[in-house]
């Protein structure tokens, strides 16, 4: 099969779309949709009942895992297994709210980052959380950060597909002259996995802007703000997409402040209300017409 | 003292001297300042009593006055330039790697910029292929010491900045670990691709990405 297109970077966007589709076809399999309402008929005079809301999935990613411990902190908290409390403690408020939870590790292993993402598109889910610590060669270094992917990643990868269909029409800089290579081509199932968080960076920028927003109001902690990465992690997710540092274990004081559970207890309130109000922003993947999916 | 162990001492002082003038022949020959030794000036032991052998100066080296980037002082990322000098060899590779180690292990500097990345972090080989991205290669044992997205950005960055800025061949900057290709150095950066050491600190995305609340719906 061949995908053809008079814009190189349509058509990789186009093929996204098909294997974002395919994979929701997936995970569809694995994961019934809500039972039909098994009420009785409402009498002709009561209103409708209001139809039950798809549930908000959400993949929380504990960062790292296994024999990687992350960041340490000076008296020996691991990123891993901070990670991992936090990622329960959110998935347990969530769940209290009406929210569908998947962990991408339930333990301490360690999948790759890439079986981190394709445990989201397999799940289908409506947002990608990936949970970290921060360390720093100052040790004054402190806050919370909220990520996202940044656009050189995903530039580049355009680039990369846009020179392959030059390449595979044996043509120049005409674009218009192009077609595309064959889709067995090994190659290009990687280039679309690095390009698969494109079509989602402006609702990423939204969740992360609110996610940084909740952190900043809920604890007394310094605004290091929205930034932009290329956190492989993030790079194949096909949905909004974010990577938060809850602090930096390197520094002393916030390293006791994360060891503490009533701090982690606000840490996780915090990103709970933040993934409340993006599920009321733009309601679950297919669920809410009108919305940039 | 007799005659006999006078001459052995004399020898022996001999030897050590000649010794250390040709490991100072040795090691300067790396560079290409070392030729006005090449006529054995510098080779003839003295006796006993001869004056002590004189390392070559300094300035005979070929040093090359060269830009590193290491992480700036402060509680934000950010890189600080830093002057440093390498040998000054023939070969880019050759030059790719001193760099590569000068970032990794820092330098002294009066602002107080320090390596990206705690030490240890070690250096298996660099190359430059022939596209002009250098490849570092870091021993992934050591890699482990490296924790948190902001000290695996800076050392990416420091490392890419640094060899692109003072490497005409050198175009884009790659990672390997322990000579293969990673996902990460550290659990965060995608090391797949390859950078210029231009991508971050970026600038800061604008004060709202947030489109305005939709109007709350008037009640019936």
């Amino acid at each position: 099969m061949t995908i053809r297109s008079a814009h190189p970077v349509a058509a990789a966007l186009a093929a996204i779309l098909l294997l974002a589709a395919a994979s929701g076809a997936g995970a569809g399999a694995q994961t019934p949709p809500p039972a039909a309402p098994t009420a009785e008929p409402p009498s002709p005079a009561a209103p409708p009942p209001p139809a039950a809301p798809a549930a908000f999935k959400v993949v929380l990613d504990p960062g790292h895992g296994g024999t990687e411990d992350g960041a340490i902190g000076p008296t020996g908290l691991k990123e891993k297994d901070l990670a991992l409390d936090m990622a329960r403690r959110l998935a347990a408020l969530l769940r209290a709210d009406g929210f569908e939870v998947v962990l991408t590790r339930e333990g301490d292993d360690g999948p790759t980052l890439d079986q981190r993402a394709e445990v989201a598109n397999v799940q289908r889910a409506d947002v990608f959380v990936s949970l970290h610590a921060n360390a720093s060669r100052s040790s004054k270094a402190r806050g919370a950060e909220t990520y996202f992917l940044s656009r050189h990643a995903t530039d580049d990868a355009a680039r990369t597909v846009a020179a392959l269909e030059n390449d595979a029409a044996g043509v120049g800089d005409d674009p218009t002259a192009a077609a595309a290579p064959d889709a067995n081509d090994p190659a290009i199932p990687l280039i679309l996995w690095d390009m698969a968080q494109t079509i989602y960076l402006e609702q990423s920028a939204q969740l992360a802007e609110i996610v940084q927003r909740e952190l900043n109001g809920a604890l007394e902690i310094t605004d290091r703000g929205v930034r932009q990465a290329p956190f492989r992690v993030l790079v194949g997710a096909t949905m909004p997409a974010v990577l938060v540092e809850l602090g930096f274990l390197t520094n002393p004081e916030e390293e006791k402040r994360l060891a503490d559970g009533e701090y982690r207890r606000k840490l996780s309130e915090a990103l709970a209300a933040a993934l409340k109000q993006f599920r009321a922003r733009v309601g679950a993947r297919g669920a809410a017409a009108g919305t940039a999916r | 003292m007799n005659r006999r162990s006078a001459a052995a001492v004399g020898l022996a002082a001999g030897v050590v001297g000649g010794l250390l003038i040709l490991a100072g022949f040795g090691l300067s020959s790396c560079g290409r300042g070392t030729r006005g030794r090449e006529d054995g000036a510098g080779a003839a032991p003295g006796g006993a009593g001869a004056p002590a052998p004189v390392a070559p100066p300094d300035t005979e080296v070929p040093y090359r006055e060269v830009t590193i980037y290491l992480r700036a002082p402060g509680e934000a990322l950010a890189l600080a330039a830093v002057p440093a000098r390498i040998v000054d060899f023939p070969s880019p590779v050759e030059r790719a790697r001193q760099i590569a180690r000068l970032v990794l292990d820092g330098v002294p500097d009066a602002t107080g910029a320090v390596a990206p990345a705690r030490p240890g972090v070690r250096l298996r080989e660099a190359l430059i292929d022939d596209r002009g991205i250098a490849w570092v290669d870091l021993d992934g044992p050591s890699l482990r010491a490296v924790g948190g997205s902001d000290e695996e950005m800076a050392l990416v960055a420091a490392l890419a900045r640094s060899l692109n800025e003072n490497l005409e061949a050198v175009v884009r900057v790659g990672f390997l670990v322990s000579g293969e290709p990673a996902e990460t150095l550290a659990g965060h950066v995608d090391a797949t691709r390859t950078y210029t050491g231009y991508e971050w600190p970026g600038p800061p995305p604008p004060a709202s990405l947030l489109p305005p609340a939709p109007a709350p719906q008037a009640a019936p």
